[in-house]
């Protein structure tokens, strides 16, 4: 804090002697670093088990695989007999973790139950051809996990299972590259799923079930569903038409949710998924009506019109928004 | 001056600052509260996922309002494109001006776009045509541009590419004065950049002028890092190998090679230690970042050990680092603590929980090698590696 500031401002008797003396004093607290010892932390957890996991992996011959398959196994119960014996009790509220290595505890437990799971189907086919099994057991182990012990990041990993079992692959930044939206398939599995995640935040929410799960169930869904939705206006192009209608229709459902929320996220993201969907709409209605140059005038004038009238929406309700913030 | 009403960013910044004081608890709710009422800032600084989306349509306009001009005024010869780039970058600065005049955008996302595409038409235009040692002279542009538009609308990023810039003009300058000059480029730009960094030091410290602040804090982080970097063995030899055609091989030495290991070795560390002296963050990140580029050009020249037994070894000091600092500094010691004093506790785990999603959603199945067949719901058509 800049103590010349505050020494201007006692002197305009905006703060007092007391306040100013707090501010000097809290020159002198001690500074936080938690955050980069945290960060420090996670990239050695990263780097570890990564490392390990190639070690394992160029050794598998010498090592075998019934020695690997029991030592993961025995990692996995160790860390999830550490929680138990760690954790509080279950409650509907948010829990806070008892103690900082407990979080890290926790996950890689998932992580090798995920990676013991996926070694025993290669090794001894447990599952045979019932391959949605081998997504679906851990998975509910992962749900249970995440609510039992009061964790966000094992919940993300559990819906990215969930979406996995579904057929869908929701790592954030592979949703687009590694799924074949053009595929009616998928789309449909993308609509159901993220309408369902959807619900389950509202339901989180209402139902005072781990509330702050709601805000991780509806990001996952919301992505998702605007996506298929999207996906879906492209590929079925003949009746384009009415799932524009239908994505006007959750956007602004989502756009009302942001609002009533506050949410400046939700409403960025809602408005952006629409803007794609309009856009899409606009430019097939104008080269419908005709394909010279004027459509192209027009398409170009559409969008800077339609950058610059978003642009003020966003300074609109930015306002709006921020009248409801607290200090 | 600048093209901000100066009290709106002061009003800003004593709003910042007792918005620090009343999370730290310096100051009760009414004291604050009272300070905002008499410190009104008619700046327009969104949200950040605001500002994001803000700077997408930005760039969405600028690029079809471009597309738009190049119809309308076709021309296919260099002549047209240069002046297309520069009435662009014309009519941009305009909308700059008057955004900030008429509706005091600040870090809105629109403003920073718009500097940026001002400084990019403008260098674009001086690429167009070729001729000789046409990047001198861009980089010669670009550190005044730059320079004018930080000063304009105090802006931290511009002031850093305006360091950057400049920098770069004075090393393909210097580079010009014969072999001598050649030689003794390392130990020039290292000297500029300690000597950049101690007088902004000084100006940091002395100057009333808050608003620049964050522009003289930016050079000083890029001016540590440059004065690594030109001390750095691999910068120097690989840098030296492809500009003066030296022909060396992975393990042939340049003179001076040991000067070169020390500053490679020991600046990392001597930032950290001074930034622990000094309770200075800036320094602290800036060499835990350098320590790690450290390890990458020593792995470069002599890879001793395998990837993956570096990367357990690394692990394994980087938890047993932090195990004992969070131990260690559990009390506050030496002017430190682990304690989350941050109000941001509750984004920074929302965040953290996508990075976990991110990195390890499907890391598990894949350290073994392991695939399942395409199609985990009974042929239901997946692609993903699930």
């Amino acid at each position: 804090m800049d103590v010349k500031l505050f020494e201007k401002l006692f002197q305009q008797q905006l703060i007092s002697e007391t306040d100013l003396e707090k501010i000097t004093l809290q020159q002198q607290a001690p500074v936080s670093v938690h955050w980069d010892v945290r960060t420090l932390l996670y990239l050695g957890i990263v780097l570890l088990t990564t490392g390990l996991g190639i070690v394992v992996y160029k050794n598998i011959d010498t090592i075998g695989h019934d020695i690997i398959i029991i030592v993961i196994a025995i990692a996995c119960l160790g860390c999830f007999a550490y929680c138990l014996k760690k954790s509080k009790r279950y409650s509907n509220k948010k829990i806070e973790s008892p103690n900082i290595w407990f979080d890290y505890v926790l996950l890689m437990g998932c992580l090798l139950l995920l990676t013991f799971v996926a070694y025993i189907q290669y090794q001894y086919n447990v599952f045979g051809n019932r391959l949605g099994m081998a997504t679906f057991i851990p998975m509910v182990i992962l749900f249970v996990t995440a609510y039992y012990f009061d964790h966000l990041g094992v919940l993300s990993l559990a819906i990215t299972n969930l979406a996995a079992w579904a057929g869908i692959s929701a790592t954030p930044l592979k949703i687009l590259e590694e799924n074949n939206f053009n595929n009616d398939q998928i789309i449909y599995t993308g609509l159901v799923l993220g309408l369902g995640l959807v619900a389950i935040s509202f339901l989180s929410k209402n139902r005072n079930i781990k509330e702050h799960f709601a805000f991780t169930y509806k990001n996952f869904g919301a992505h998702l569903l605007f996506i298929s939705c999207l996906a879906a206006m492209f590929y079925f192009e003949n009746i384009y038409l009415i799932w524009f209608v239908i994505l006007a229709g959750i956007s602004f459902f989502f756009f009302k949710n942001a609002l009533k929320e506050n949410s400046f996220y939700f409403l960025v993201i809602t408005l952006l998924y629409a803007y794609i969907g309009l856009s899409y709409a606009v430019i097939e209605l104008l080269f419908l009506a005709g394909d010279g140059i004027g459509a192209v005038y027009l398409g170009l004038i559409y969008f800077i019109a339609s950058g610059i009238g978003l642009i003020r929406m966003f300074i609109h309700y930015n306002k709006i928004l921020k009248k409801n913030d607290s200090i | 001056m600048t093209a901000y009403n100066t009290s709106d960013l002061y009003n800003k910044y004593v709003q910042e600052q007792s918005s620090g004081a009343f999370h730290a608890e310096c100051i009760n709710g009414e004291t604050y509260e009272h300070i905002l009422q008499q410190h009104v800032s008619n700046l327009y600084i969104p949200n950040y996922f605001i500002r994001i989306g803000s700077a997408l349509l930005t760039i969405i306009c600028i690029l079809f309002s471009g597309l738009l001009l190049g119809l309308i005024l076709i021309s296919s010869d260099e002549a047209g494109f240069i002046g297309l780039c520069i009435f662009m970058a014309g009519l941009c600065y305009a909308a700059l001006e008057l955004l900030i005049k008429r509706k005091g955008y600040y870090n809105a996302g629109v403003d920073n776009i718009l500097l940026l595409s001002v400084l990019t038409l403008l260098i674009s235009a001086l690429f167009i045509l070729d001729f000789s040692e046409q990047f001198t002279v861009a980089c010669f542009f670009s550190t005044f541009i730059c320079l004018w538009l930080c000063r304009r609308f105090t802006d931290s990023f511009m002031a850093m590419l305006s360091y950057l810039s400049g920098f770069m003009f004075l090393f393909l300058l210097y580079i010009k004065f014969g072999t001598f000059a050649k030689a003794t480029a390392p130990f020039m730009l290292m000297a500029i950049s300690a000597t950049v960094f101690f007088v902004l030091k000084r100006t940091y410290r002395k100057t009333d002028n808050v608003f620049y602040k964050p522009s003289l804090k930016a050079i000083m982080l890029f001016a540590l890092i440059t004065f690594y970097v030109c001390g750095n063995y691999f910068v120097v030899k690989e840098l030296s190998n492809q500009m003066f055609d030296l022909q060396l091989g992975l393990h042939d030495t340049i003179p001076m090679a040991w000067l070169f290991w020390i500053f490679t070795a020991v600046i990392p560390p001597a930032y950290i230690f001074y930034g622990i002296k000094n309770k200075d963050l800036l320094f602290i990140r800036t060499g835990l970042l350098l320590i790690a580029v450290t390890i990458f050009t020593v792995r470069y020249y002599y890879s001793v050990l395998d990837v993956e037994v570096a990367m357990v070894i690394a692990g394994v000091i980087l938890i047993a680092i932090s195990y004992t600092l969070i131990r260690y500094l559990k009390t506050p010691r030496h002017g430190f603590t682990f304690a989350n004093t941050g109000y941001a506790a509750k984004d920074m785990l929302n965040a953290e929980a996508l990075i976990i999603a991110q990195t390890f959603g499907e890391k598990a199945t894949v350290d073994s090698g392991v695939q399942f067949g395409g199609g985990s719901s009974g042929g239901g058509g997946a692609t993903g590696s699930f």
